[in-house]
């Protein structure tokens, strides 16, 4: 798409001389979607997208769920302001989608922990949280963005 | 000298003169009083001054209505002759003629006082159905025309409304425009870039911070990168309406820190550095090779 020429150029702008392809990728991606370049925003901490968005103040976040903190805590920061609900894409990071993955478990010493998503006080009926897996993001960008159903 | 026939016959007679002598004379009186009665109530609508004196006047042995003029013929023919019935409706009639020379509010509150007399109440009523048609269709034309001025009115005004929308509308446009525009829904998308597992764990951010799913990502990562991390971006329709819609994308690139530092040491960006910097020295010393040169 726009992976060449326009790309490198784009990247250099904003991140010069970065050798990351997975960020170049993303963000190769991200600019093929936004309006204008500069509505690309890189952040480098890990909560300094809680700031950025408080700035913006968006009505629709939708939050990859590995940046949503330690037991949630970036989307409770987000939600002392944020109006509407907050979409928690899940699973999107692992390609084959679902909610339930096995390999994990396996790796990760801390299986026993439930993930603050799942607890029924957090992401209930009007908890502000809404959980989306990856796979259906589009059908929920389509319903709540477009307004189509 | 009598026969007892003669008698008998004259007894008969008697009898017979006894017999219906009161009986028309009670009817006689009867109707007189009826319509003496009637009478005094239509006068009492005419005139009522007159009316306590035609009242005082009034026998009923004699059925002698003293001076009124309507019973002079009935009078002279006697109690046992015409009964005053008939009397009574010319005097009626009579009345009514005299009530016609009257006004019209006084007819009109004497009808509503009177006894009804059919002819009368005809006449009344025709009169009052007359003025109330009258009334009627003054009241209905006046509504007509007060509905037809209004509806002029509205159709004036319907153009005039018109005119005035189609400029509010014409005003309000570019308003209209400039609010879609304040009113774009802001969309706000964050997605992570980091999958280096080395700068994670260096973090030490991730340790605690990230779930299964990221880890399941990391070991996946290794495999498939630019996949994985699209995926999310992958799935957002490309064609967004911007008029509507303001994309944020947010990129989360901790390993972009440390490149960026690296790049920093060895070539500064030309904007963050200083501007002196950027001189390079041939350049800052041509000042003084032109000073030095002319002499």
């Amino acid at each position: 798409m726009c992976c060449g020429v326009p790309l490198a150029n784009a990247v250099r702008s904003v991140a010069p001389s970065t050798l990351d392809p997975a960020y170049n990728a993303i963000y190769c991606q991200a600019q093929g979607l936004v309006e204008k370049d500069s509505m690309v925003l890189t952040f480098t901490s890990p909560n300094g997208h809680a700031h950025i968005l408080r700035h913006v103040e968006p009505e629709v976040i939708y939050l990859q769920e590995s940046l949503s903190g330690e037991n949630g805590s970036v989307v409770t920061q987000l939600q002392t302001w944020l109006r509407h609900d907050l979409i928690l894409v899940v699973g999107a990071e692992s390609g084959a989608g679902g909610l339930a993955d096995s390999e994990s478990e396996a790796e990760k010493p801390g299986k026993g922990d439930e993930v603050w998503w799942h607890r029924e006080d957090r992401v209930g009926r009007g908890r502000g949280v809404v959980v989306v897996d990856g796979l259906r993001v589009h059908d929920d960008w389509l319903r709540r963005v477009q307004g189509k159903e | 000298m009598s026969s007892p026939y003669a008698d008998r016959g004259s007894s008969r007679r008697r009898g017979v003169w006894n017999h219906w002598v009161p009986l028309v004379l009670t009817v006689a009186v009867a109707t007189a009083g009826v319509a003496a009665w009637a009478w005094s109530q239509r006068k009492q609508g005419d005139q009522e001054d007159s009316e306590e004196a035609a009242d005082q006047d009034l026998d009923y042995e004699n059925a002698d209505y003293g001076e009124n003029p309507a019973y002079g013929a009935s009078r002279g023919e006697g109690p046992g002759g015409k009964p005053p019935a008939y009397s009574g409706t010319e005097a009626r009639e009579l009345g009514s003629i005299q009530k016609d020379s009257a006004g019209w509010g006084a007819q009109m509150s004497g009808a509503l006082r009177r006894t009804p007399s059919p002819q009368q109440f005809l006449d009344s009523a025709k009169k009052t159905v007359a003025a109330g048609m009258t009334a009627a269709g003054a009241a209905v034309g006046s509504a007509l025309a007060a509905i037809r001025e209004e509806d002029k009115t509205a159709y004036a005004d319907h153009e005039t409304w018109s005119e005035e929308a189609d400029a509010k509308k014409e005003r309000a446009s570019p308003p209209l425009s400039k609010e879609v525009s304040k009113r774009r829904k802001k969309v706000a998308i964050v997605v992570s870039a980091d999958n280096h597992l080395e700068d994670t764990d260096s973090d030490g951010f991730h340790e605690h911070a990230v779930s299964d799913i990221l880890a399941h990502r990391h070991t996946a990562s290794s495999t498939q990168p630019t996949d994985l991390l699209q995926s999310i971006l992958s799935h957002i329709p490309k064609n967004i309406d911007f008029i509507k819609i303001k994309l944020y994308i947010l990129i989360f690139a901790p390993n972009l820190k440390d490149t960026s530092f690296t790049t920093s040491t060895t070539k500064p960006p030309p904007s963050l550095s200083s501007s002196f910097e950027n001189i390079d020295h041939d350049q800052a010393k041509t000042p003084g090779d032109d000073a030095k040169s002319p002499m």
